[in-house]
């Protein structure tokens, strides 16, 4: 990877034809890496994850698929906002590779990246705690090259690829390489404790504040105003009675199920 | 060595095809054994004491290891807490089976549950070994940091 900057992300990596799922692998065999970075890449997943048991489906070859680990020092930043941070390198370097997507990029909490209103990449962060040991990874799956057919139709929010938005193919190696890039410069930051160095870059890309939004959390909806996001990453949302929740769980409904 | 070092020799001696492994460093010897029935068990050995040393408290063999141990309520009973505010899942996936039930024995290392925020997906590792003796939120329920999730019987 010529592009590749980093001091260490990526530098130490292994690449799977197909394996079950790079997160599930790179948890499970953590102890083969004593650093931070060690990178895991695969042309195809069987059993991709996503939150609380979701799949996330691949067509061979067609993704960018990888997952990189971290050994985050306790109390450096909240645990949390490494899910934002991740969401905010693959959207950044988007709009690097392809400026024709800068404009029309944007970040849905916590760190789902969209084109246009369609989801064209998805980040998992994983992590293990015991007491103050922990370890975690983040998964990035980013659809490239796939065609209308080859995505789920049965995802709650609607799904493309970046060649489906752009005649400029994009090379997978160089996405990945800045991905790395912004990933270790955005780790150094948590690890810093900077939160709100580390919090901008997602906020630049966030809906606008005020935006009307409807939630799913802990079971029910809760409809109201975008305000941003708190420190440890929580969506800030103000209802209708001007009450502020500070949204730890949940998802941001698609504005076509809003109503049902 | 200290006991995380002794926590991942355990883990990577129950995942692998090894029946017994010893390690002897600094004066301290480990074995670590499992039969196919067992998940693996640790035994400690005791530095030798130097003659002509000032005595040192004799260490005990595990559980008591010298590490900050989570807090212990009345006769042994062990909380485990939430780190963080989230949302707490008591298996991987919705339909999958939980990772623990009350009256499971766990050993250090065991997964006990998922508390997710952010998207991000947190197992919470039991430190001690002991059985579950309650659960006490329900699956897919808020929690707060620090929050009890488990309460665990060291002594069973």
């Amino acid at each position: 990877m010529q592009a590749l900057r980093t001091r260490r992300f990526g530098q130490e990596s292994l690449f799977f034809e197909e394996i079950d799922s790079t997160n599930r692998w790179l948890l499970a065999n953590e102890e083969l890496f004593r650093l931070s970075g060690a990178t895991v890449v695969a042309d195809h997943q069987t059993a991709g994850r996503g939150r609380y048991g979701r799949q996330w489906h691949d067509t061979q070859g067609k993704s960018l698929l990888f997952s990189v680990l971290l050994r985050p020092e306790s109390k450096a930043s909240p645990l949390g906002l490494l899910s934002l941070m991740a969401g905010a390198a693959v959207a950044h370097a988007i709009g690097r590779i392809d400026s024709h997507f800068s404009e029309k990029l944007r970040l849905k909490w916590p760190n789902d990246v969209l084109i246009d209103g369609r989801k064209v990449a998805g980040i998992l962060v994983e992590s293990i705690s015991a007491g103050t040991r922990s370890c975690a990874v983040i998964g990035v799956g980013v659809n490239l090259r796939q065609s209308e057919d080859e995505l789920p139709k049965a995802t709650r929010w609607p799904a493309s690829s970046l060649q489906m938005l752009s005649a400029n193919p994009v090379s997978r190696e160089d996405l990945a390489a800045e991905i790395l890039n912004d990933l270790e410069a955005a780790y150094d930051l948590f690890q810093e404790g900077r939160t709100v160095e580390l919090i901008d870059p997602w906020a630049s890309l966030s809906l606008p504040l005020g935006t009307e939004l409807a939630v799913e959390s802990g079971g029910s909806v809760i409809k109201g105003i975008y305000a941003g996001v708190g420190t440890e990453g929580q969506l800030l949302l103000k209802g209708t009675d001007g009450t502020l929740h500070g949204i730890h769980s949940g998802e941001i409904l698609w504005k076509d199920t809003c109503d049902e | 060595m200290d006991i995380r070092e002794i926590q991942r020799l355990i883990k990577l001696v129950e995942r692998s095809q090894v029946s017994e492994f010893e390690i002897e460093e600094k004066g301290l010897r480990i074995r670590i054994s499992k039969n196919s029935s067992h998940s693996a068990q640790t035994v400690i050995y005791a530095p030798p004491m130097p003659t002509g040393m000032p005595a040192l408290p004799t260490p005990e063999p595990s559980p008591s290891l010298p590490v900050e141990l989570p807090a212990v309520t009345k006769a042994g009973v062990v909380e485990v807490k939430s780190p963080m505010v989230g949302t707490f899942y008591s298996a991987l996936a919705p339909d999958a089976e939980p990772y623990v039930r009350v009256g499971d024995h766990v050993e250090p290392g065991r997964v006990l549950c998922i508390v997710e925020a952010m998207k991000l997906m947190n197992e919470i590792e039991a430190e001690i070994a002991g059985t579950i003796v309650e659960i006490v939120p329900g699956n897919a329920q808020p929690v707060e940091f620090g929050q009890v999730l488990f309460r665990v019987d060291t002594s069973r």
